[in-house]
């Protein structure tokens, strides 16, 4: 019965979700909405990697970046469609992933750390560099929306406004959502938290732990591809910036102030530290200050974030109702 | 039967030389006992049979197939299970989770079966949770197996590390040092899981610094010092050796 219940509460928050544009007719709270689902993204994939296996990567910028690249390039230039070019920039994030997992996971140590901030540099650097590519630093105006597509009974859909696009970016936010949901709830969840917990036993039970690393970070580099893709469709204009390594760092903030390797934490850390400010129109360089100090009392008092401490006051008033 | 097989085991680690040309064969069966000072190599052989530590020289055979510089995970699925000198479990995982884990080796569904959690997959999933309670109901762990692994108490950790390296049925099992840290009554109790673990058709190699248990518990004893095998036989053949009394007690 519990469980019925809460399957209906889910679907009364997606339908909220959905509806919220009826209600809410401000462009700008629908754009800071968008906007939060794009980076919650990125702070999921975060998530995956640190959360679950382990691995901190500060590269999810750079794929980010390379997913804006990648559909802006594939549309602009190539002449693809818009959803294969979305679909493939988040592909190529992917598969940049691959030599490093191939270089880094037979070190121990931090190399993986370090070697995903070169990365995120590298990309960054390279997309400044290739003016013959990317027209460098001026960045790439114009940049198409995704293509219209025609449902039955509803019709004809574009994305080309706020509006329009917010269902869009809502429904790949909650289907990434729900494959990360039945990834980390599964065995393949599960062999991801044995190597965070311990690498030599895993590898003494028969898992080969580099597999399934390489595995988490080609996913987690492909989900950062796929919301660059959606933010260059969306904003219409790309920049070397879009690689920022610090819209990696962001995401690691916002993932251990929420709360790592749970479902909801990089989400609601999106909505604390990346949403709330906007609203609460505080200055940037103030938020940064912010930032710092909710890190620094996160991981003394919380370490497991605000999912952790949600999760001892459910269990406390439980006892208490026991 | 010969269930394993080293011949001219070395390992040097730079100029040290951990092992310098062992010999041993493990029968199907029997509980072997590995027994040495400090810094004779026994934890080294255990790392170089299951491939943490790739051999300088000499060849490991298991069931027949060379299995030396294989990495570990291979080894593993080969049928080797493992503990580890300090004892490794998953520590933020539940108890009943982490005999899960150690069911990996016999689990063929793949991620995309999992993402679908589709009949295969509900099956194996119900199959490993069967299995692991078992194993658990075994170590008599069953009371906590929604348990943290971190905070269990010493005893609890050891037999939890047992029960993540026996469920998927190893041939050959490899306890390092299981008895360390144990109190009189908790000895007890490990010698008798280990009677019937080898009752159960599990073949078992320990390293062990407590005589008295190794003496009882062992069909064969090997004596290792300085890298080198000292000795070999029954516990009362070993224990009359004049070379193992010299090793232990000095000359």
């Amino acid at each position: 019965m519990s469980r019925r219940l809460r399957t209906i509460a889910y679907l009364g928050i997606i339908l909220i979700l959905y509806l919220i544009p009826e209600f809410v007719r401000s462009d700008y709270i629908i754009n800071l909405l968008v906007f939060f689902l794009i980076r919650s993204l990125v702070a999921i994939s975060f998530n995956l990697l640190y959360g679950y296996t382990g691995l901190l990567s500060i590269a999810q910028g750079g794929f980010y970046g390379i997913g804006a690249y990648g559909y802006t390039l594939l549309v602009m230039n190539a002449g693809w469609p818009t959803w294969p070019a979305w679909l493939a920039g988040g592909l190529i994030a992917a598969v940049i992933s691959l030599p490093v997992s191939g270089i880094t996971f037979k070190l121990k140590g931090h190399y993986f750390a370090i070697c995903t901030l070169a990365l995120s540099l590298i990309i960054t650097a390279i997309l400044t560099i290739w003016r013959g590519l990317t027209s460098g630093a001026l960045g790439i105006a114009g940049v198409p929306p995704m293509g219209g597509i025609s449902l039955p009974w509803v019709g004809e859909i574009s994305f080309r406004n706020t509006f329009s696009f917010y269902p869009l970016v809502l429904t790949v936010f909650l289907l990434i959502l729900l494959v990360i949901y039945l990834l980390t709830n599964s065995k393949v969840g599960r062999t991801f938290q044995a190597i965070r917990e311990n690498e030599e036993l895993s590898l003494s039970v028969g898992i080969n732990p580099n597999h399934h690393k390489a595995v988490c970070f080609f996913i987690s580099a492909m989900i950062s591809g796929l919301a660059g893709g959606l933010f260059a469709s969306y904003i219409g204009f790309v920049h070397p910036m879009t690689s920022d390594v610090f819209i990696g760092l962001f995401a690691l903030v916002c993932t251990v102030v929420g709360g790592t390797g749970t479902i909801l934490g990089p989400v609601v850390g999106m909505l604390l530290l990346g949403t709330l400010p906007e609203i609460l129109r505080i200055d940037p360089m103030i938020r940064n200050l912010l930032f710092g100090v909710c890190l620094i009392v996160v991981v003394r008092v919380a370490p497991k974030g605000i999912m952790g401490i949600l999760g001892q006051l459910r269990q406390r008033s439980r006892e208490v109702l026991r | 039967m010969v269930l394993l097989e080293a011949d001219g085991i070395m390992k040097s680690f730079g100029g040290l030389q951990a092992l310098t040309g062992v010999d041993f064969r493990i029968h199907e069966g029997e509980l072997v006992s590995i027994v040495g000072p400090n810094g004779s190599g026994k934890t080294t052989l255990f790392n170089v049979i299951t491939g943490f530590h790739k051999p300088t020289k000499g060849t490991i055979k298991f069931r027949g197939n060379g299995i030396g510089g294989l990495s570990p995970y291979k080894i593993a699925r080969a049928g080797i299970g493992r503990t580890f000198q300090v004892t490794a479990l998953f520590d933020n995982l539940s108890v009943l989770d982490n005999v899960i884990v150690g069911l990996h080796r016999q689990t063929t569904s793949r991620m995309i079966d999992a993402l679908m959690r589709d009949r295969r997959y509900r099956r194996e999933e119900k199959h490993c949770l069967e299995k692991a309670k078992a194993m658990l109901h075994f170590v008599d762990l069953e009371n906590c197996e929604d348990d943290l692994a971190g905070p269990l108490p010493s005893f609890s950790r050891k037999r939890l590390a047992i029960a993540i390296a026996l469920v998927s049925n190893p041939g050959l099992l490899l306890l390092d040092e299981p008895a360390a840290g144990l109190n009189v009554e908790e000895i007890d109790r490990l010698a008798a899981l280990l009677k019937s673990i080898q009752a159960s058709g599990v073949t078992l190699c320990v390293i062990e610094h407590k005589m008295k248990f190794v003496m009882s518990l062992s069909n064969r004893v090997m004596v290792l010092n300085e890298g080198s095998k000292i000795a070999e036989g029954t516990p009362a053949e070993v224990s009359q050796d004049s070379r193992v009394i010299a090793a232990y007690l000095g000359k």
